[in-house]
């Protein structure tokens, strides 16, 4: 079932274009990581299917219904964590956080307090005093201390300490085995490669990757690690062999993951002692788009 | 060494603030000399200020402005003596935010933290502080007490005026070290200006109780010690040094403890609040009511002061008015009302317009949450734009409402105190709530913005603005009648004096409602920045 889908969404600030067709689709139960430098256009996105900006063209819809127009009623369902938690200076975390939790209609209080200690919160703090990443603990403790359908968090753990960050992870994980949605934005690749089922990749406000990371991974290319019996020769000629340099006793070679049955065959020959298959990782492959 | 690099820090602080006590300064100095030329022209016969001394003598003046002083009442007498308490009003707000600006302030945001990481002195930040506080103090002092002379120098003597300018100045230092003991005691800079503003509010009422009361009160009071030097009179310059010597004491205190306590720490730590929020802050409403809270209350007890000071001279206005021409002409001319009731329209038109600052303010409080990213929270809850302006344009309308209560109880509490025939305060509330429908107008045009013009909301201050002085100064200045008719205060009858006209006031009502509409008309269409 199709929880959150946007068609080719566009939105526009005056003459600057900040999304240009962007198409997402988040299913039941699915951990969707959202990525991109900063600028790309994520913030812009989940921002209209909040209901808080309208888009200039497309659709954007969660649960069915139209982002911009049933916004009361799909937030009801969700909960969102902003990327920038900005405060009221004279409210203590506690306060905010039944605040936020109350305004969402549904109530389930019981998870509150457990969430705060396993964030390791001081609720009877003033908003005021609190660093970033306290003020991000106030937003998590909030959302997973509601019972949603679809939590939205942008840039959740940009300002949390690693302790903290597994925390979150566990939250994520925990909401996903009950069934729920995530659209997780976010810059910390170990993060989405840990939690995330599909990723979509935007920058300057395209899509220009999506898919599950397998399917990212073999788009691309294999970079393997061999020692041979024999002096390994003419390597680089073969078809599919985008780089090759000599490391210890063997060779790391990047191999285009479609060719690499016809270029093992070819390395076969030469007797293989050793074979280590390192797959990209995410950080390789969000490298090679933005600097490509 | 304790004190390294002040002198580098010194610097600093002139190169951040150099606009800011730039323009403190040439205010304050500016507004005090050209008070003193303007006394002058204002009161040009004893006569005059023989009986502005009169309708001074109630308590409740002597409470606001202090006892009227010396044999007669000339000319310097009287600027010192309605000047005085309200110019150390002004040097000590400006002295209290300069010095909680570079003490706890600084150290809150972790400013301070990265200078005292440099090779200066722990108490290097405090003591360029005062150092500068001494010195914009002096400047003060000296500048308004050599200025008064050189201005008014057939009136007003150069002793006086420099007794006058150094009372000036002196209680702005101590109010300067108080503000810094206060740093070194509270944890936050909100408790620092608090606790600061505090006792300058006390210290002022001390005075007033000392004034009307026991004089020995008064000593326990900058303000109080300040005005006695009698400028003009005594000069007596033994309360000027008391006066230093209070705020070297307060300045020692402070920078021993600066000295020994941690950074970040303050001797107060502020205590725990709520970890839970009431009933009552889980709400939309709740919360736009909780963030105005503070604010609201304080202007609330503002404008009931200020209705109640406005009503204290309402006693003998009436000889008053007869004496003075320039006051004759702020008021419409009409032969069926006394001047006193011509004054009361005046003054509710005043007050009703005061106390609409808190209410736009309440209103494009809305505005100013989504440019700090804070309604983004409520937005994306389940919580329809709509009924999110509607929590603040409601509470808004309530509060032009009791702000104008406030008001007339406030003016009718002391003027029938001291009036001879009162007003009830049924007819006096009428006269106040005709400006109602004005009141909602104005708000109506603030929705409008929030919701239509988000990025040209401040203009409905300046309108506020031409509303006031068109009304305060439009018959003072002899402007055309048409300048009045652009506002809503315009076409409202100024009651008693003017008819009543209930259709302009149902026509200003339906245009205000048209404003809300459209208001939130935008809002619900438009984008939403954070």
């Amino acid at each position: 079932m199709v929880i959150l889908k946007t068609e080719d969404l566009v939105k526009k600030f005056g003459n600057f274009t900040a999304l240009d067709k962007v198409n997402l689709e988040v299913k039941s139960g699915e951990v969707y990581g959202f990525i991109g430098p900063n600028g790309a256009g994520k913030t812009t996105t989940i921002r209209i299917l909040l209901g808080i900006l309208q888009a200039t063209g497309g659709k954007a819809s969660i649960f069915g219904m139209d982002s911009w127009k049933d916004a009361v009623e799909i937030h009801k369902r969700i909960a969102y964590v902003p990327g920038e938690v900005n405060l009221w200076s004279n409210l203590t975390g506690g306060e905010v956080i039944d605040l936020f939790v109350s305004l969402r209609g549904n109530n389930s209080k019981s998870r509150r307090d457990e969430l705060i200690e396993m964030f390791d919160l001081d609720p009877s703090k003033k908003c005021r005093t609190y660093s970033k990443g306290n003020r991000q603990k106030v937003a998590l403790v909030a959302a997973f201390a509601s019972d949603a359908d679809l939590y939205i968090l942008d840039e959740p753990t940009s300002g949390l300490d690693p302790l903290m960050e597994k925390v979150f992870q566990k939250c994520v994980k925990e909401v996903k085995n009950e069934g729920k949605s995530v659209l997780l934005s976010s810059h910390i690749l170990s993060e989405v490669e840990k939690l995330c089922d599909k990723v979509s990749i935007i920058r300057q406000g395209r899509i220009i990757e999506s898919g599950s990371l397998k399917e990212l991974r073999h788009l691309t290319r294999t970079d393997i690690y061999v020692e041979t019996r024999q002096e390994l020769l003419g390597l680089e000629s073969i078809d599919g062999v985008l780089g090759l340099s000599k490391k210890d006793e063997g060779y790391l070679v990047q191999i285009e993951s479609d060719t690499i049955g016809h270029v093992m065959e070819y390395i076969a020959n030469f007797g293989i002692v050793r074979l280590e298959s390192m797959p990209i990782t995410l950080e390789e492959l969000f490298m090679r788009h933005y600097e490509g | 060494m304790l004190v390294h690099n002040t002198k580098r820090l010194i610097r600093f602080i002139l190169r951040r603030d150099r606009i800011r006590l730039l323009v403190w300064l040439v205010s304050i100095i500016g507004l005090t000399l050209i008070f003193s030329v303007f006394f002058g022209e204002m009161f040009p016969t004893q006569e005059e200020r023989d009986i502005m001394a009169e309708t001074l003598k109630n308590h409740a003046m002597v409470a606001m402005i202090g006892p009227v002083y010396g044999e007669t009442y000339t000319q310097d007498i009287m600027y010192a003596h309605e000047m005085l308490l309200f110019s150390i009003v002004s040097v000590a707000i400006m002295n209290i935010l300069f010095v909680a600006r570079h003490t706890r302030k600084d150290e809150e945001l972790g400013r301070l933290e990265v200078v005292m990481s440099q090779p200066v002195g722990r108490l290097a930040n405090l003591a360029s502080t005062f150092v500068v506080a001494i010195g914009i103090n002096l400047i003060i002092a000296v500048l308004t007490g050599v200025g008064i002379f050189a201005l008014n120098s057939d009136t007003m003597g150069l002793n006086g005026s420099l007794v006058y300018g150094f009372s000036l100045g002196m209680s702005g230092l101590c109010y300067a070290a108080i503000t810094a003991l206060f740093a070194q005691v509270f944890e936050t800079n909100l408790g620092v200006v608090g606790f600061s503003f505090t006792f300058m509010i006390v210290s002022y009422l001390v005075r007033a109780a000392g004034d009307l009361g026991s004089e020995a009160l008064s000593y326990l009071s900058p303000m109080g010690v300040a005005y006695r030097t009698y400028p003009y009179y005594k000069n007596n310059w033994l309360m000027i040094i008391l006066l230093v010597l209070i705020s070297l004491v307060f300045a020692g205190v402070a920078l021993y403890l600066n000295s020994v306590r941690d950074h970040g720490a303050g001797l107060v730590a502020s205590k725990p609040g709520r970890t839970h929020a009431t009933r009552f802050l889980q709400s939309p409403l709740g919360l736009v009511l909780r963030i105005s809270r503070t604010s609201t209350i304080a202007w609330l007890v503002g404008i009931y002061v200020l209705g109640a000071s406005y009503g204290s001279v309402l006693g003998d206005l009436d000889s008053f008015f007869e004496t003075n021409e320039m006051f004759k002409l702020m008021l419409p001319q009409n032969a069926d009302y006394t001047m006193t009731e011509q004054f009361i329209t005046l003054i509710l038109v005043i007050l009703a317009m005061c106390g609409l600052v808190p209410v736009l303010q309440l209103v494009l409080k809305i505005r100013g949450e989504e440019i700090r990213g804070r309604n983004e929270h409520i937005m994306a809850r389940a919580v329809s734009r709509k009924s999110y302006l509607a929590c603040y344009v409601f509470s808004s309308a309530i509060l032009a409402f009791i702000m104008q209560f406030a008001a007339v109880v406030g003016l009718w509490s002391s003027g029938s105190a001291v009036m001879d025939s009162p007003l009830s305060l049924g007819r006096m509330l009428a006269n106040g709530l005709v400006y109602m429908p004005a009141a909602l107008l104005l708000l109506g045009i603030a929705v409008f913005f929030v919701g239509c013009l988000p990025k040209a909301s401040s203009a409905v201050w300046v309108y506020l603005g031409y509303c006031f002085f068109t009304e305060y100064m439009g018959n003072l200045l002899k402007l055309p009648k048409w300048t009045k008719k652009l506002t809503p205060y315009g076409y409202t009858p100024k009651l008693p004096v003017d008819e009543m006209k209930p259709l302009n006031l149902v026509l200003i009502t339906v245009i205000a409602f048209v404003l809300i509409w459209a208001g939130f008309a935008g809002f619900n269409k438009r984008d939403l920045e954070g």
